[in-house]
C-alpha cells in the first residue's frame, strides 16, 4: 500500500513551549491510524500541521506528495478534517449545515444523501442545531467532513465527551466509511479502548514525541501488555527512565 | 486510480463560490437572530423620540425657579413693573415667586435666579436723568444653560418694558416741545438690524427644509457613532466568538479559506451597520418631518433620497474601514472581552471625528488644517455628508470615492497581515 502522509522530524513551538519534539510517522492508503496520548501530548497540533492549518517550526510533512501548508489549496481537496470540540452553528438547521458545505465544496445531491445517511439525524435534521445533543452534533460534523469522501480524514477526538452509545455510532460510521471508500483515516484519542477497536496501527504520543508505534498486536507483544493502557504505561515508564 | 480515490470534481476556483456560500450562512444567521435585528433596528427608531420625550418631561417637571425681591415696595409704578415682569416670566413657563428679603432668597436653594429691584427703582424709572437698574443674581448649578436662557428671557422682558417706558417719556417730551410728527423708534433706536434672511447654498431664499436639512446632516454624521459600535461588536463575535465556539477551524480547512472567511465577516458586520444606519435615518427623518410639518413646511421635503442613499453607503464604508483597521488586532486576541475593548478603542477614534463633524463645518476648514485630516478616512465620511448639504455634489462624490479606495486598501492590508495560524491560535 502506498504512503499518503509522511511526516519527518516535526517540531512545533508555541513561544517557549515545545508542543512537538521531532515527530515522524507514515500513514498508508486505506488504513486507520490511531494517535493516542494524554491531554496536551501534541495530538491536535500534529493533526493541525498535517491538515495544513498551522506551520511546523521545523521538519517536513508531505500529504500525497504535497506540502499541506504551502500547497493548502491543493491538499484541502483531499483532506477532511474534524477538529476537536468543533461545534455547529446554533442558528442553522442540520440540513442547512449540509447545504453550506455542499455550496462550499460544490458537491452533488449524491454527496448530500451520503452525508444525511452518515449523520442519521432523521427528521431532526431540519431542526436548529441548538437543540441537538452532543452526540447528534458530532455525527453531523463527522458527516459534513466525510460526505465528500475525502481520501484522507483527520478526526481529532471524534468521540470526546460522548456516551457509550453515541461513541459506538461514531465508530461504526468511521469504519463504514473506510470500508466503502478505502480512504486513510487518522483518529486521535485519549481513549485507548476506542483506538483498539477502531485502528489498524497506533502511535503513542507523549510530551510531543511518538514513543511507540505499530500494529496493536505488535505493541501488546512488545510491551508484554494486555491492552493499550498497559502499553502506554510501560512505554511512558521507559521514556521516564531514558530521560 | 481507483474510483474512490478519484479526486472530487470540486469547482474550488469558481469565483466567489465560497464567499457566496459564507455570506448565505451569515445572512441566514442574522435573519434568525431576532434579538440582534430588533435591537439594531428599534434602538435608533425608539431612542431619538424617547430622548426628546424624556427631556421634555424632565424640563416640565423641573422648571427654573425665579425669585423677585422687591425692595421698592411703596411705589405704584414699581407694582406695575413687577406685575408685568412676573406675568411675562410665568407665561414662559418659569416658576416665579416674590420674596420680601434678599437673604431669604439667597439661602433658598430652590431659586436658580434672583431678580432684585432696589430701593429708588421707581423714582429712577420715571425720571429723565437717571437710569433704573435691576440686579440679576444667578446660582451656579447643573442647570447652567437653562439659567442662562432664563437670564436672557428676563433681559428681553425688561427691555420690552423699558421700551414701553421710554416711549411714554419720548411722547411726553415731544408734547412738551410741541413736536407732532415724532417716531419714537427713530429717537430711541435710530440704527437697527432687520430680521435676518436665511438663504440656501446658491443664495436663494431658504425654505424651512433648507434650514432643517443641515441640522439633519449634522445628526447623521453624529449617528455614525451609533452605527460603528454594533458593527464592531458583531465582528468581534464573528471572529473571536466563532473561535471560542469552535466553529472556525472546520471553515478554515474548507475551500472557504481565510480570505473568504474574513471578507464575509467584514461584509456581514458592515451589513449590520447598514441596517442600523437605515433605521437611524428613518427615525431622524420621521422626527424632523413631523417637526417641519409643525413649522409649516412640507413633511416630504426633508425626505431627500440622495441623502438617504449617500448616508447608507457612507455608513457601510465607514464601518468597513473601522472593522478592517481593528481586524488584525481582534484576530490576535484570545478573549471576547479584550477583543471588544480593542474594537471600542478604534471606534472611539471614529467617534472623535463624528462628534467634531457635529460641531465643526469640515467643509469650510482652512486647507492647511483640512489637508492633513484628509489622510484619515473618517474625515471623508464627514465630508461626504457636509458637501452634499452644500450641494457640492462633485466634492461629495470625490470624498466617497476616496472612502471606497481607502476602505479597500485598509481591508487588503489588514487581511495581508493575517494567516490561518494567527486566526486559529490568536498569535
Amino acid at each position: 500500500m502506498s504512503i499518503v502522509i509522511e511526516a519527518r522530524n516535526i517540531h512545533k513551538n508555541y513561544g517557549k513551549i515545545e508542543a512537538l519534539r521531532g515527530v515522524s510517522l507514515s500513514i498508508r492508503e486505506g488504513e486507520i491510524y490511531g494517535i493516542v496520548g494524554p491531554n496536551g501530548a501534541g495530538k491536535t497540533t500534529l493533526l493541525r500541521i498535517i491538515s495544513g492549518l498551522i506551520k511546523p517550526t521545523s521538519g517536513e510533512v508531505k500529504v500525497l506528495g504535497l506540502n499541506p501548508y504551502t500547497d493548502f489549496d491543493e491538499t484541502r481537496k483531499y483532506i477532511g478534517y474534524l477538529p476537536e470540540d468543533a461545534d455547529t452553528y446554533d442558528l442553522l438547521t442540520g440540513y442547512e449545515h449540509f447545504l453550506l458545505y455542499l455550496k462550499l465544496y460544490n458537491l452533488t445531491t449524491e454527496n448530500l444523501n451520503y452525508g444525511l445517511e452518515l449523520a442519521s439525524l432523521d427528521k431532526r435534521v431540519h431542526d436548529l442545531t441548538r437543540g441537538y445533543s452532543k452526540g447528534m452534533k458530532r455525527r453531523l460534523l463527522l458527516a459534513l467532513v466525510l460526505m465528500r469522501k475525502p481520501k484522507i480524514a483527520l478526526l481529532d477526538e471524534p468521540t470526546a465527551g460522548l456516551d457509550v452509545h453515541a461513541s459506538l455510532k461514531i465508530r461504526r460510521a468511521i469504519k463504514r466509511y473506510v470500508e466503502e471508500t478505502r480512504a486513510s483515516v487518522i483518529v486521535s484519542s485519549h481513549n485507548m479502548l476506542e483506538i483498539e477497536s477502531l485502528c489498524d496501527r497506533v502511535g503513542l504520543i507523549f510530551k510531543g514525541k511518538i514513543i511507540a508505534e505499530g500494529q496493536i498486536r505488535e505493541l501488546l507483544d512488545k510491551f508484554s501488555s494486555r491492552n493499550l493502557e498497559e502499553v502506554f504505561e510501560a512505554a511512558t515508564g521507559e521514556l521516564h527512565e531514558a530521560l | 486510480m481507483k474510483k474512490y480515490l478519484k479526486p472530487l470534481q470540486v469547482n474550488y476556483m469558481k469565483p466567489f463560490n465560497a464567499l457566496k456560500a459564507m455570506l448565505w450562512k451569515e445572512v441566514k444567521e442574522i435573519k434568525r437572530d431576532r434579538k440582534l435585528l430588533i435591537s439594531t433596528i428599534l434602538l435608533p427608531l425608539i431612542s431619538l423620540p424617547a430622548i426628546g420625550i424624556l427631556t421634555a418631561l424632565l424640563l416640565y417637571y423641573q422648571p427654573i425657579f425665579i425669585a423677585v425681591v422687591n425692595q421698592d415696595v411703596e411705589e405704584e409704578t414699581n407694582k406695575w413693573f413687577v406685575d408685568n415682569l412676573i406675568s411675562d416670566l410665568s407665561s414662559r413657563g418659569y416658576k416665579v415667586e416674590t420674596v420680601q428679603e434678599l437673604d431669604a432668597a439667597l439661602r433658598n436653594l430652590t431659586f436658580d435666579l434672583i431678580i432684585k429691584i432696589p430701593l429708588g427703582f421707581s423714582e429712577n424709572l420715571t425720571s429723565l436723568n437717571k437710569v433704573a437698574y435691576v440686579e440679576i443674581i444667578k446660582r451656579a448649578g447643573v442647570s447652567g444653560d437653562r439659567v442662562d436662557r432664563a437670564e436672557q428671557d428676563v433681559k428681553n422682558i425688561i427691555a420690552s418694558i423699558s421700551n414701553a417706558v421710554s416711549e411714554l417719556k419720548i411722547k411726553d417730551l415731544a408734547g412738551r416741545a410741541g413736536l407732532i410728527d415724532v417716531n419714537v423708534d427713530a429717537i430711541r433706536n435710530p440704527v437697527q438690524v432687520k430680521i435676518p434672511i436665511y438663504i440656501g447654498p446658491s443664495g436663494e431664499p431658504a425654505k424651512i427644509e433648507d434650514i432643517v436639512k443641515p441640522f439633519i446632516a449634522r445628526l447623521l454624521i453624529l449617528s455614525f457613532t451609533f452605527i460603528v459600535t454594533p458593527a464592531s461588536t458583531f465582528i468581534v463575535d464573528g471572529i473571536v466568538g466563532e473561535r471560542e465556539r469552535k466553529t472556525i477551524e472546520m471553515l478554515l480547512s474548507s475551500p472557504a479559506g481565510l480570505w473568504d472567511l474574513l471578507v464575509t465577516k467584514l461584509v456581514s458586520s458592515s451589513l449590520i451597520g447598514l441596517i442600523a444606519s437605515l433605521a437611524d435615518i428613518i427615525g431622524l427623518l420621521l422626527y424632523y418631518g413631523i417637526l417641519v410639518t409643525a413649522l409649516g413646511g412640507w413633511f416630504m421635503a426633508v425626505f431627500d433620497p440622495g441623502l438617504i442613499i449617500l448616508h447608507a453607503f457612507t455608513a457601510f464604508l465607514t464601518i468597513l474601514v473601522t472593522v478592517s483597521i481593528s481586524l488584525p488586532f481582534i484576530t490576535r486576541t484570545k478573549g471576547i472581552r479584550t477583543a471588544s475593548n480593542i474594537a471600542s478603542m478604534f471606534s472611539i477614534i471614529g467617534l472623535a471625528f463624528f462628534v467634531a463633524g457635529w460641531i465643526i463645518d469640515f467643509y469650510k476648514l482652512p486647507e492647511n488644517i483640512l489637508n492633513p485630516l484628509l489622510l484619515v478616512p473618517y474625515t471623508h465620511s464627514v465630508l461626504v455628508i457636509q458637501s452634499y448639504v452644500y450641494r457640492d455634489y462633485s466634492r461629495s462624490l470625490g470624498s466617497i470615492s476616496v472612502l471606497i479606495v481607502l476602505s479597500l486598501i485598509i481591508m487588503v492590508v489588514s487581511l495581508k497581515t493575517l494567516d490561518r495560524e494567527k486566526v486559529l491560535l490568536a498569535t
